[in-house]
Formats: C-alpha cells, sequence, structure tokens
C-alpha cells in the first residue's frame, strides 16, 4: 500500500494503515469530500473540530458517516451527542443502516423507543457499555448523567453543536481527548435560565455556544475548521433571503433539486405569506389559521425528479414561537398524528417539503427581544424543501418600525424589517 | 398618570378590546383581574393601573418571597457614589473607593466565619461596586472571599443568604408605573406606605422585613441548605477571587444558578397569585374533571380555555380547585401526579385532556375542578445532577476543561482518504 508521510500535524498526514484496511471484511466506499476532510483531520488527531453547517447542508448524513468510519476503519471508541431524543434516535438508525453496529443509550428507566431501526442495541444501563463496543449514542442530557467510569471514547462527535453551552461541552468532554463539533451557526442560542451578569461580556463565557466559547479559548491554532458551502435543503429564493441576513460569514448556495408545490393547479413560489392580526399572541385565530392552512397544503401535489404525489401529512412542518401555539395546533390537528408540530427551539435540525411559519412577532404588541431573536426567525425559514407559508401578524410591520425608532442601534431590527417586506 | 404608563396599558388591552379607562374603573375596584384580562400584559396592566388608582403597591403574590433576613449586613449606593452600609444597629458612610474597602474590611463578611453572613443591597449597581472592591489588595483575603460569595448568591434567587431589592421588591409587589420605571429605595417606601428610615441603608432595611412579612413561600427553605452548604466548601478552599472563574467554576456556578432559577419558579406555582398569572401563560390550567377511571388510573379533564404549554408526554402535577385554591408540593397538601397522554380540541373550542399513570391521594370525581401545574422541580435530584456534573469537570482525562493546550496524539491516515479529503472545496 503506498503511504504519505507527514511533517505538519494538521494539514499533512501519515502512512496508510496495512494492518486496519486488511482487518476489514471488504473495502469501505470511498468517502465524499465533506465527510473525507472531516474524516482526515478527526483520524489523523486533531484534537478539536469544528464543521460550521447552513441548514440542510448534510450535518447529519457527515456525522453518520464520518462515525461509521471511525469506527470501522479507524477503529475508534465512537461516542455521538445529539441534542434531543428524537436525533439521538434518528442517528443512531441511520448508522445501524449502513450495517455499523450502533448502541443508543436511553435513560434508566426508559425503555426501547418504537420505531428504533431494528438493528440498534438500545442500552440504559451504562455499566454494560463497556461490552457494546462500536458507536454509542445519546444524549447531552443522558451522557451528562452517565459517570465517566462507565465509558470512555476516543472521539466525541457532538451534532447541533452551537445548541450546547460551553459548560456542558466542558463537562462532555470528559468522555474523550478528541471532539468534533458540528452544528449551524445560525441556530438559536443555547437556553440558560440562570443569571449569567457574572460572565458578561467574557468570550468564554459558561453559557455561550460551544463552538464560539471553544474558539475564543483555543483559536485557530487548536481548532480545525470547516465549512460546507451547499445547501441541499433551501431553494434558491429561500437562500437569497436567509443566506445575507443570518450567514454573513459562510457563504453557501443552493444545491437543491427541483421541488415544487402545486396548490389549486398552481405551482407555488418557495415562500408565501398570509396576513392575520390577533389579538395576542395566545389568540386561538393563530393557531386556526395554520390549521387550515395545513389542510389546504394536503390537497396539493409535490413534483420532484421522481414524479408527482399527493402531499401527505408527514410532508408537512409547522413551526411557531411559542410553546402554547404549538399545543393548541397540535390538537387542533391531532387526526393528523404524522405532522411535525413545535416551536423553532424544539425543531432545530428538522426539516420537511412544507413548512407552516408562524412569524416570531405574530400577536406581539411590541418587539421584545424573544421575538427578534435572529436564530428563532432563521430556523423558522429554514426547515423547508420546496415551500413555506408565513402566517404574518399586520401589526407586526408598525411594530417594528416604532422599535427601530426607538432602538436605532439595534442592528437585528432592520433585518427583520427587510425580511417581513420580502415575505408581503 | 404618566402617558408611558397609558401607551404600555394601551398596548396591551387594546387588542383584547378593552380601554384604559375601562381597565382603570375595574381595577379600582377589584383587587384581582377578570378572566378578561387574559394575556400576561394585560393582567400585570390591570395589576399596575389598580396601583396607581389606589395609590399603592398591589401584591402580585400571597406569600413572602423571601425567608427573613437575620441581622443582615445592608449596602445602598447613594446618586453620588457614596455607599451605606448598615450592620447591627450601627451605620456607616464611604464617601471613597478607600473608605469603602476600610469598611468591608471590619464587616463579619470573611469565608472563614463558621456561619455565612446575609446581605442586602438596594440593586445590581452596589454589587457591582462591591465586585470591584474585592480586587481591592488591601481588602483581606478571606473578607474579598466572603463578599465575593455573597455576590454571587445574590445571583441564586431563592438564597438565604443575599437579597437584591430591586428584584425581590418586584417580585411581590407591582407599583403603578411603567414596568421599566427605576424606582429608588425612596420610591419603594412610598409606595408601600412604609415610613423610611433615616439613612438609605435603614430605608433597604424596613423594606426588607417589609418583604419578609406574613407567611413565607413553602419551600425556601430548601435554599438554606445549598447557602450552607456553599459556604463551608468555600471556607475549605478559598479561590482566586481576583482571577476569572476557571471553567469549572464557572460552569458549575452556570450550573447551581439555573438549578436555582427552575427551583425558585416552581415553588412560585404554590402561590395562589401567581398560579392565577400563569394561568394566563398556560403554564397553570384550570380543569373541569369530566370522567375518571381510578381502577386504570386515567382521567380526562377539560380546560377552560385553550391556552396550554404543555405536550404530549409531560409529567404534570394538580391539585383540587382553581388556581386560587394553589397547593404547595413542598407542604402538606398532597397532589395528584399524572403523565399527559392527549390533547383534544373540544367542538366548544376548550382543551380535552387525558391524564394517566395517575397517582392521587384523594380520587378527583367527575365535576370536581382540578388545577394542573408542571411537576415540581426537585432539590434533590438537582443536587445530585451538580455532583455528577462536577465529577466530569474533575475526570483526569478531561484536557478540554482547564485552560492549557491541548495535548495532540497523532495517528496514520490511509492514503484514499488524503486524496478524497484533497477534494474538498
Amino acid at each position: 500500500m503506498r503511504t504519505t508521510t507527514n511533517t505538519n500535524p494538521v494539514t499533512e498526514t501519515v502512512s496508510g494503515q496495512t494492518t486496519i484496511d486488511a482487518a476489514l471484511p471488504a473495502p469501505a466506499p470511498a468517502p465524499d469530500p465533506a465527510t473525507a476532510a472531516a474524516l482526515f483531520a478527526t483520524w489523523s488527531g486533531d484534537p478539536l473540530v469544528l464543521i460550521d453547517s447552513p441548514p440542510g447542508a448534510g450535518k447529519t448524513t457527515l456525522i453518520t458517516r464520518l462515525a461509521q468510519q471511525l469506527a470501522s476503519r479507524a477503529h475508534l471508541r465512537v461516542a455521538i451527542a445529539g441534542q434531543t431524543r428524537v436525533q439521538a434516535h434518528d442517528l443512531a438508525g441511520r448508522i445501524a443502516s449502513l450495517g455499523q453496529p450502533v448502541t443508543l443509550l436511553g435513560g434508566r428507566t426508559e425503555r426501547r423507543p418504537a420505531g428504533l431501526h431494528t438493528e440498534v442495541t438500545y442500552q440504559s444501563n451504562p455499566g454494560q457499555l463497556r461490552r457494546e463496543g462500536g458507536i454509542v449514542v445519546a444524549t447531552t442530557a443522558r451522557w451528562l448523567w452517565t459517570a465517566t467510569n462507565n465509558y470512555v471514547a476516543d472521539v466525541l462527535l457532538v451534532d447541533e453543536a452551537y445548541q450546547i453551552t460551553y459548560a456542558d461541552l466542558g463537562a462532555l468532554a470528559a468522555f474523550t481527548q478528541q471532539l468534533v463539533m458540528v452544528g449551524d451557526p445560525g441556530q438559536i442560542d443555547p437556553v440558560v435560565t440562570g443569571d449569567t451578569t457574572r460572565w458578561n461580556g467574557q468570550p468564554e463565557a459558561p453559557d455561550r455556544p460551544a463552538p464560539h466559547a471553544i474558539l475564543a479559548a483555543h483559536g485557530d491554532e487548536q481548532v480545525t475548521r470547516q465549512r460546507l458551502h451547499r445547501s441541499w435543503r433551501l431553494g434558491p429564493a429561500t437562500v437569497a433571503l436567509i443566506q445575507p441576513a443570518f450567514y454573513p460569514g459562510l457563504p453557501f448556495t443552493s444545491a437543491r433539486p427541483e421541488e415544487t408545490l402545486t396548490l389549486d393547479g398552481t405551482p407555488t413560489p418557495e415562500l408565501t405569506s398570509i396576513p392575520i392580526t390577533p389579538t395576542a399572541e395566545t389568540d386561538p385565530l393563530i393557531c386556526h389559521t395554520v390549521a387550515d392552512r395545513v389542510r389546504h397544503l394536503l390537497t396539493g401535489t409535490l413534483t420532484t425528479a421522481d414524479g408527482t404525489r399527493p402531499v401527505t401529512a408527514q410532508d408537512i412542518a409547522v413551526i411557531t414561537p411559542r410553546v402554547t401555539q404549538s399545543a393548541l395546533t397540535a390538537a387542533l390537528l391531532a387526526d393528523l398524528p404524522d405532522l411535525l408540530i413545535g416551536t423553532a427551539n424544539a425543531i432545530q435540525g428538522a426539516e420537511r417539503p412544507l413548512a407552516v411559519v408562524v412569524h416570531p412577532l405574530m400577536g406581539l404588541p411590541e418587539v421584545t427581544p424573544f421575538g427578534t431573536d435572529p436564530g428563532r426567525t432563521c430556523v423558522a425559514l429554514t426547515r423547508h424543501r420546496a415551500h413555506a407559508t408565513v402566517i404574518i401578524d399586520t401589526n407586526t410591520a408598525a411594530c417594528l418600525a416604532t422599535a427601530a425608532t426607538e432602538h436605532p442601534d439595534d442592528t437585528w431590527i432592520p433585518i427583520h424589517q427587510h425580511i417581513l417586506e420580502a415575505l408581503t | 398618570m404618566s402617558t408611558t404608563l397609558i401607551a404600555w396599558a394601551q398596548r396591551h388591552l387594546r387588542p383584547l378590546g378593552l380601554t384604559v379607562a375601562q381597565a382603570r374603573r375595574e381595577a379600582a375596584a377589584a383587587a384581582h383581574p377578570s378572566r378578561a384580562y387574559a394575556t400576561p400584559g394585560a393582567f400585570e396592566a390591570f395589576y399596575r393601573l389598580r396601583a396607581h388608582a389606589i395609590g399603592a403597591a398591589t401584591p402580585i403574590t400571597r406569600f413572602s418571597p423571601i425567608v427573613p433576613a437575620h441581622n443582615p449586613l445592608v449596602i445602598t449606593t447613594g446618586g453620588q457614589g457614596e455607599v451605606h452600609l448598615h450592620h447591627d444597629g450601627s451605620d456607616y458612610l464611604a464617601a471613597e473607593p478607600s473608605e469603602l474597602t476600610a469598611l468591608l474590611a471590619t464587616m463579619p463578611v470573611r469565608a472563614d466565619s463558621s456561619r455565612h453572613p446575609v446581605l442586602v443591597v438596594d440593586g445590581a449597581h452596589t454589587l457591582r461596586t462591591l465586585a470591584a472592591v474585592i480586587t481591592d489588595p488591601d481588602l483581606p483575603r478571606e473578607s474579598a472571599a466572603g463578599l465575593d460569595w455573597l455576590i454571587q448568591r445574590a445571583e441564586h434567587p431563592g438564597s438565604t443568604a443575599a437579597y437584591v431589592l430591586s428584584r425581590d421588591l418586584r417580585r411581590r409587589w407591582i407599583t403603578g408605573t411603567h414596568p421599566t420605571a427605576r424606582l429608588a429605595l425612596a420610591d419603594w417606601s412610598r409606595w408601600l406606605g412604609v415610613t423610611p428610615g433615616s439613612t438609605p441603608a435603614r430605608d433597604a432595611l424596613t423594606l426588607v422585613e417589609a418583604l419578609a412579612q406574613g407567611h413565607t413561600l413553602s419551600g425556601l427553605l430548601d435554599f438554606t441548605e445549598d447557602d450552607t452548604y456553599s459556604w463551608e466548601r468555600l471556607g475549605k478552599g478559598l479561590q482566586n477571587w481576583r482571577a476569572r472563574d476557571s471553567r469549572a467554576s464557572a460552569a458549575l456556578g452556570l450550573l447551581s444558578r439555573s438549578h436555582a432559577a427552575e427551583l425558585y419558579d416552581s415553588l412560585s406555582y404554590g402561590d395562589p397569585l401567581v398560579a392565577d398569572r400563569q394561568t394566563r401563560t398556560g403554564t397553570i390550567l384550570e380543569t373541569v374533571v369530566l370522567e375518571a377511571d381510578h381502577t386504570a388510573h386515567i382521567v380526562t379533564v377539560e380546560t377552560t380555555s385553550t391556552l396550554n404549554r404543555h405536550r404530549v408526554g409531560s409529567r404534570l402535577q394538580a391539585w383540587a380547585g382553581d388556581a386560587a385554591q394553589a397547593a404547595d408540593p413542598a407542604g402538606s397538601q398532597a397532589l395528584t401526579s399524572a403523565v399527559l397522554t392527549q390533547i383534544e380540541v373540544t367542538p366548544g373550542g376548550t382543551l380535552r385532556l387525558t391524564l394517566s399513570e395517575t397517582v392521587a391521594p384523594a380520587r378527583p370525581s367527575v365535576g370536581e375542578h382540578l388545577t394542573l401545574r408542571p411537576k415540581a422541580a426537585d432539590p434533590w435530584h438537582q443536587r445530585k445532577y451538580r455532583a455528577t456534573y462536577a465529577a466530569h469537570y474533575r475526570t483526569p482525562g478531561n484536557v478540554f476543561s482547564r485552560r492549557q493546550q491541548i495535548p495532540t496524539t497523532r495517528r496514520t491516515v490511509p492514503l484514499d482518504v488524503v486524496v478524497a479529503a484533497a477534494d474538498q472545496e
């Protein structure tokens, strides 16, 4: 086998491993370039790898393939931290479908989740992890309840890394000496309930999104950075709106295959809006409008390279800013259990062909930090592939205009105004 | 009435079809808002208009949100930067930072004391003043460490060691002012009808005593245990408070602050007035029992509105009666616990909730009113989690938890990976 000699520990690397490759039952498929770059950095031993990704650039696919390659070819013990149970189940299932042994670590009192891939080993007792081998997937919360004398990995892959705090990452790191963080810098910052006054303005504050703080702490010298530049989810119109507003430092383009919603016999644009005038963010009118729109979408068809088919409930996500709105919408649409309904926080990372989005400032009499959080708007407007309908409050433009006068230094208000104008 | 208060109230009332004049009339006549004040903003507007109409602060909790402060050190800052102190019946004044350092060196805040001190300050600006003083090399190490500890406890809601009046008074009362109006201690004394003290620090002492009057919110004593434990740990090993927090102490500090906030919020749902306010956010749900199958441990209830923050799968607790009969999970009143397993919209536009795995000390019967709340935070569970979290930071192999160069172990990589990686754009 040919070998290459490495002199620079970060950018160049060393010889092929005859013994490792010989141990494989069959040649592994060649990784795609993005996975290969991440695999190269990780396999060669870079202690911190940060991969920034726009929405829909294939984070989950990258993590799945990276884990499989590291476990099967480099024979490393690989741990993965997802941020929600759904993400963890999905990752474990995808890894299992590659034929790679994988264990899902669940809560001590929980049972095997319904619908989990049959080849995934489910384990609720972390004491058994040493015997499982292969790849172990769990939520960050579950890892943080697990003692390190039960399990240690060679590499820990953190999915949706911008959703965890630096504090939590520091605790997670007890399981490994090598971290790979994959995340979308446009997402909502981690929710922190405690007072953070003590660390205000500190670049390494424990409440900051982990990648930002890691970069502040270790800089470019120790953090290997990679970026994904193509979104397979977002269409050109959505990218044109979202990228300049929320990803000024991460240029990306649309690589989405053609996918179109046809409604009432007419192709529908990627983004449309429905204006309403609610009395408050709790006004049931909001959720009834969403429910009506969902039922309307269900009368349409989706056209892709594979052909044209009717829209089903599985094709639709509903994204609301408030828990109360998603709860009532879910109740109104209880006859459609396959719909994905949740707040922007809850369904970060999810994707559907179609989305119905409640604008984050819906029903608010005045602009609030919650309503203008850039991550919330960004997440809400980037879950769809073919089409998103945005439900807009007719009072929002006036609210933003007032806020622009009262807070001229707030740089996000003009961006929200621009997005609102583009949607209407 | 200030135009800013009117404009603010209008913003919150108009969408509900209410006017400020109407709300003012109703607020002057009734102590609590009707269901028409259906949003948190309208609810608050009612209380602000009531306070303005009656010329007195309006209580928004029934119970005191603090444990009475025993012989506290009281510190306030005046408009010219002068600092007033009061302790053990004596008053002190520091006009210059050096005088403040010298005074604080004589106060009972040393970290090597067996019992922790109690601090009362007027607001966050005084905490910032103290944070600056503790870096003064003339302040004894033990005093600086004790003050730093007090500043940190002030960031833990519910702490029995440090009280911040600008925050804690707002937890108990609302005044007839705009929500963002800055209120000095003298303003609070006026709104509360409290006779001002002879010095600002004595004012603060009077106000903290007023704040502690009446029944204390049940469960607050749990914070005493955390305060004591934290103080004892401080005494065992003083950290370098003049340097930045270590990563571990910052992470654990954030976690303990978050746990304190969650526990405090959870306890506050046991206060009837807070529970009433939370019915406007969907956190607390007033319901009527429709069906009860105690053999299968399933109860079906109907809400009085569509407002609900709970998802299917959430663990809930419940008490018999409406929000006004709020029950306390830490106290003697046993609560029903259950899992929310189904939510449907009724033809009448309300919600029908199915509660399973019910564990009820008294079986709810059909027609009975049942108020639902989130499962109470468990301080024991929180402490156990913090211990595990701390152990992760102490793990010898955790190279990321310290400020040091991360060791790198190089491995060889097969050529096909090197070539494929080179193709990455």
